[in-house]
């Protein structure tokens, strides 16, 4: 879009490279330590390893079942957010698309979910998992997880109104059903969008440790957050530890991100609009 | 339509008649009874310690089979709560820890054990312990004790001392003067934490106790007398004057727990204070050589000597609404024997409240042992001798934040101590 | 874009659309918020049922007199501020930036997004112990850049530590804005620009007239998402500082889950969540009517 000068290019390289040295700081540091025996980190909190010491990740895996406890995070993260994106964009597409009554009200009506952190309704929604048979479920987990719809909704419902009128009523004269069009010409020109959603909601979903802390008893059903808790006590932690599970933990999340990154160039350039 | 219906109707029989069944679930088959143990001691060392007890029991008790939920320790306070409040998942037996006793005892869910503890009553070590799970209202006691821990301790980096030409202090003037010497060859005397709140609050608590004497503090918890009184205010002073000489890491006031621990532990400081869980808890190299002092009286004190602060911090609860409760009193009188305590709990560095229990253990729970037993009279820490006196958790956390506040200059001692008043007076109803 | 209006089958289709999303949301969001608000009528300790106490708005009276309340709101108050401006500002000029020709764009888009897949544990300890006076870390690195006149006790000064938190969070945070932002200016088609550039208008210009009106709804959406964030997370601030020192950084969320959670006052808590739920409703219902969300039609 804007052409720079050789000089613009390396200033705002240099801004860059601040902001991101700074960003990727307590993930270097994370990675570094999960190598270091913890007693190590105790004597020098910021150094280097003094060689590979694998004796954290053995104790994270040697524990028995944290293959499962992988497994358990990526199916509990992959529905969650399937099925936010699902409902979000169909439900994004009503508001967007159509104009019923009370369409603005009940439109605020989803957005308070929005306003509420999972904290303020952990205990009551416990109990309601509990009546419906759900508690202690990677099933309850992940309704649970659904909460996160409404943002769904709110970034859809403007990424769809974008999506201009020619299109729609071409195929609406090609005899497409509303569910065609929403399939084959909204969604697709909406990936940027739908791609930040679902990373979003991945994203908090693999790292959250609020609900399954309440939600989450039986051993095969934690995922990982909850896994790690183990390796810390209210007061202390045992940081050699903790830091080789969450690198287990954050890598197939950057995995993911870092391929999921050449979608989103796809579908950028592929929903320019051409008259 | 009559068919379907009939068919319909013997169905949603037969499910109701399943579900009345099932609900005998896990009333285990046959003669054995299967009891569930709910704890926050999932760290391995812990849990596999909790295993070794449990299997032993089972040995000597063929019959009782013990389900071991181990949650982590985090989550076990809210997930024990959850159980109660919502009546799934309701333990047998479960273990409590400090303040946690007293709300289950004052809720409900706990089992009166006068009588039990009182035909037992020799087993512990000191009455003090079973205290901590006593309502001093009823004067019933609800649980038994399983760990204790020391607070009136200083823990010390032996090298750097002996670097320095310093020895351990036995009073708090030659505390003062080492901490000189050290702050002039350039190392931090005391390294402290208070981002974590209960660090500094155990300064508080201590200094408080040595300054004020037991007989003031029971006062002040028996509401007769308030926080913001002269001993209460001369015992912070000591910690003001301590920040103020600069013998508090240069951090302490944004540092936590473990960051003040790694300080210590790289060698930059000499003292770190914190309770007797230490001893277990440690991680550190070989090479770091450290140990204890017992935390000296003050100058004008009126502490007497062998007034400790110590609390049997862990314990055992019985499910009030238990259906086996003589097979979970049996549990309960099986751990509670010194051999037993010693082969598992104290092995793992735990300080046990049951006489006799810690007479094998490494030298270092030994000594701990020691100083707790050396004790006439102790007070837990947070200055409460009963679990439900009025010393709410707002008030604890208004303690720690002006603590926070008079470290950082912005509060006096007095004000730390209004605080405290202003908050238990809120709760009170 | 719209079809029909107060027709039937438009809005039988629209309910069939919205079912998935509104029974979920009904049941798992509605339905348990419902029973926070029945809590924040009791007072109660949270450790059996039976000790409920029911008190109507007692429990509401209290929270306007408590003054670690107010102390609280206002520290959300400029966060809330703090956050709308810095990490909307800073996630849109981050997108600008990236739809430059400035090289291995993507790559540097790609990370700005990674620290929020770092846990907050790990933020927060990291941090702590970098800017700690004790350990002398980023002390050090100023001193060696002669920015030394940086220095202060960033986490330890109850005056300074709220604008310490809003920096990490800013500088932490603004890869969904700048993510939002990114999805919004691609869908600015090239010929727009080249004929504002045929018309012989200035960089500047092209910003002002063209991108600028063409992202202003999503500018609202991530306002408001920021706002809402602000309002509602406390993971990284009790990382951080655990709300100190001296209750110097103390958030609304945070202290709601503390007397719900640690000070057995669930009730009170419950009440604390839901005033919190009402200001952040108003605060983000202004942000769309000033923003003019919804009002465009298609």
């Amino acid at each position: 879009m804007f052409r720079l000068s050789w000089f613009g290019k390396v200033a705002i390289l240099a801004l860059f490279a601040v902001v991101v040295c700074v960003q990727m700081y307590p993930l270097v540091w994370m990675t570094i330590s999960s190598l270091r025996p913890t007693q190590d980190i105790m004597t020098n909190v910021l150094g280097l390893p003094r060689g590979m010491y694998l004796g954290n990740f053995a104790q994270v895996f040697g524990a028995g079942g944290f293959g499962l406890v992988v497994a358990n995070s990526v199916v509990v993260t992959a529905a969650a957010t399937l099925g936010v994106l699902i409902c979000a964009a169909l439900a994004a597409y009503a508001f967007a698309r159509f104009d019923f009554r009370h369409r603005e009200y009940l439109f605020a009506f989803m957005l308070i979910g929005l306003a509420v952190g999972p904290e303020a309704i952990i205990i009551p929604l416990f109990k309601l998992e509990g009546m419906l048979g759900i508690e202690d479920t990677r099933l309850g987990l992940v309704l649970a997880y659904m909460a996160w719809t409404p943002f769904g909704v709110l970034v859809l419902r403007t990424a769809f109104s974008t999506v201009p009128r020619e299109l729609i009523d071409a195929a609406r004269m090609d005899g497409c059903s509303e569910l065609g069009i929403f399939w084959r010409v909204t969604l697709p020109l909406a990936r940027p969008a739908l791609g930040t959603v679902g990373l979003f909601i991945a994203v908090w979903v693999w790292n959250d440790f609020v609900l399954p802390m309440v939600l989450l008893r039986s051993t095969d059903k934690f995922t990982i957050p909850k896994a790690l808790l183990l390796y810390q006590t209210s007061y202390s932690t045992d940081f050699g530890v903790i830091c080789a599970g969450l690198t287990v933990g954050a890598l197939p999340l950057i995995l993911i991100y870092c391929v999921s990154q050449k979608h989103f160039v796809r579908g950028l350039t592929a929903g320019a609009i051409k008259t | 339509m009559s068919l379907n219906r009939r068919i319909l109707a013997t169905m949603t029989a037969l499910a109701i008649a399943a579900a009345l069944v099932g609900c005998g679930k896990g009333q285990g088959s046959g003669n054995t009874v299967t009891l569930r143990l709910m704890t926050g001691w999932g760290y391995p060392k812990v849990k596999t310690a909790v295993d070794g007890l449990i299997a032993d029991f089972e040995n000597e008790h063929p019959r009782i089979h013990i389900e071991h939920q181990a949650l982590d320790d985090q989550s076990y306070p809210a997930a024990l709560r959850a159980s109660f409040t919502s009546g799934d998942n309701l333990p047998d037996i479960y273990e409590t820890e400090y303040e946690y006793a007293g709300y289950h005892a004052r809720a409900g869910n706990a089992m009166d054990l006068t009588d039990w503890v009182k035909a037992h009553q020799d087993r512990f070590q000191h009455e003090g312990f079973v205290d901590s799970q006593r309502l001093r209202k009823s004067g019933r006691v609800y649980g038994v004790p399983y760990s204790a821990v020391n607070m009136t301790q200083v823990f010390y980096n032996v090298d750097l001392l002996k670097k320095h030409g310093i020895s351990p202090p036995r009073s708090w003037q030659e505390f003062l003067d080492a901490c000189a010497r050290l702050k002039k060859a350039g190392v931090t005397p005391i390294a402290l934490g208070a981002k974590s709140e209960f660090t500094v609050a155990h300064w508080g608590d201590m200094l408080i106790a040595k300054q004020a004497g037991l007989d003031v503090v029971d006062k002040v918890a028996e509401g007769n007398l308030p926080w913001d009184n002269p001993d209460f205010a001369r015992g912070l002073e000591r910690l003001a004057e301590l920040r103020k000489l600069g013998y508090l890491s240069p951090g302490c006031v944004s540092d936590g727990y473990m960051e003040s621990m790694a300080y210590w532990i790289s060698g930059r400081a000499a003292f770190f204070h914190t309770g007797s869980w230490l001893v277990a808890e440690i991680i550190a190299p070989k090479s770091f050589h450290w140990d204890f002092f017992a935390f000296p009286d003050l100058p004008g004190g009126k502490a007497q000597t062998g007034e400790n602060v110590a609390v049997a911090n862990e314990g055992f609860q019985v499910a009030a609404k238990t259906k086996h409760p003589k097979e979970c009193l049996a549990f309960i009188e099986y751990i509670t024997r010194p051999e037993v305590a010693a082969k598992h709990w104290v092995a793992i560095g735990k300080v046990s409240p049951i006489r006799g229990a810690n007479e094998k253990a490494s030298a270092k729970v030994r000594k701990v042992a020691e100083l707790i037993a050396a004790g006439k009279r102790t007070v837990p820490y947070g200055l409460m001798r009963h679990i439900d006196e009025d010393f709410p958790e707002e008030a604890e956390r208004a303690f720690a934040q002006y603590l926070i506040g008079m470290l950082a200059g912005n509060r006096t001692p007095r004000q730390v101590l209004q605080a405290v008043d202003a908050a238990r007076k809120a709760r009170r109803r | 874009m719209s079809i029909g209006k107060r027709g039937t089958r438009p809005a039988v289709t629209a309910l069939g659309f919205l079912a998935p999303a509104l029974s979920l949301y009904l049941l798992f969001e509605i339905v348990p918020l419902v029973g926070t608000l029945a809590i924040s009528l009791f007072d109660w300790e949270g450790y059996s049922v039976g000790s409920m106490r029911f008190v109507g708005l007692g429990n509401y009276a209290a929270v306007f007199r408590d003054p670690v309340f107010w102390k609280a709101l206002g520290h959300n108050g400029l966060l809330l501020a703090g956050m709308v401006v810095l990490q909307s500002g800073l996630g849109l000029a981050m997108a600008l930036l990236l739809e430059t020709n400035v090289p291995a764009g993507s790559f540097f888009r790609a990370l700005f997004f990674l620290p929020s897949v770092i846990s907050v544990i790990v933020l927060g300890v990291v941090l702590s112990i970098v800017l700690s006076p004790s350990f002398g870390a980023a002390g050090a690195a100023l001193d060696a850049l002669h920015l030394s006149w940086l220095k202060a006790d960033w986490l330890g000064s109850p005056q300074v530590a709220i604008w310490s938190v809003m920096l990490i969070q800013t500088v932490l945070g603004f890869g969904l804005a700048m993510f939002l932002f990114v999805a919004a200016l691609k869908a600015i088609p090239d010929e727009l620009y080249e004929a504002a550039l045929s018309d012989g208008a200035s960089k500047l210009r092209r910003v002002w007239h063209v991108t600028l009106p063409l992202v202003s709804e999503m500018a609202v959406v991530v306002t408001v998402v920021a706002c809402i964030n602000s309002l509602k997370t406390f993971g990284l601030v009790y990382s951080l500082t655990r709300g100190g020192p001296d209750n110097g950084t103390v958030v609304l969320p945070l202290w709601a889950y503390l007397q719900a959670f640690s000070y057995n006052r669930f009730g009170y808590g419950c009440a604390i969540s839901t005033v919190l739920l009402a200001l952040t409703l108003i605060v983000a219902g202004l942000q769309f009517r000033l923003g003019g969300y919804g009002r465009r039609s298609w």
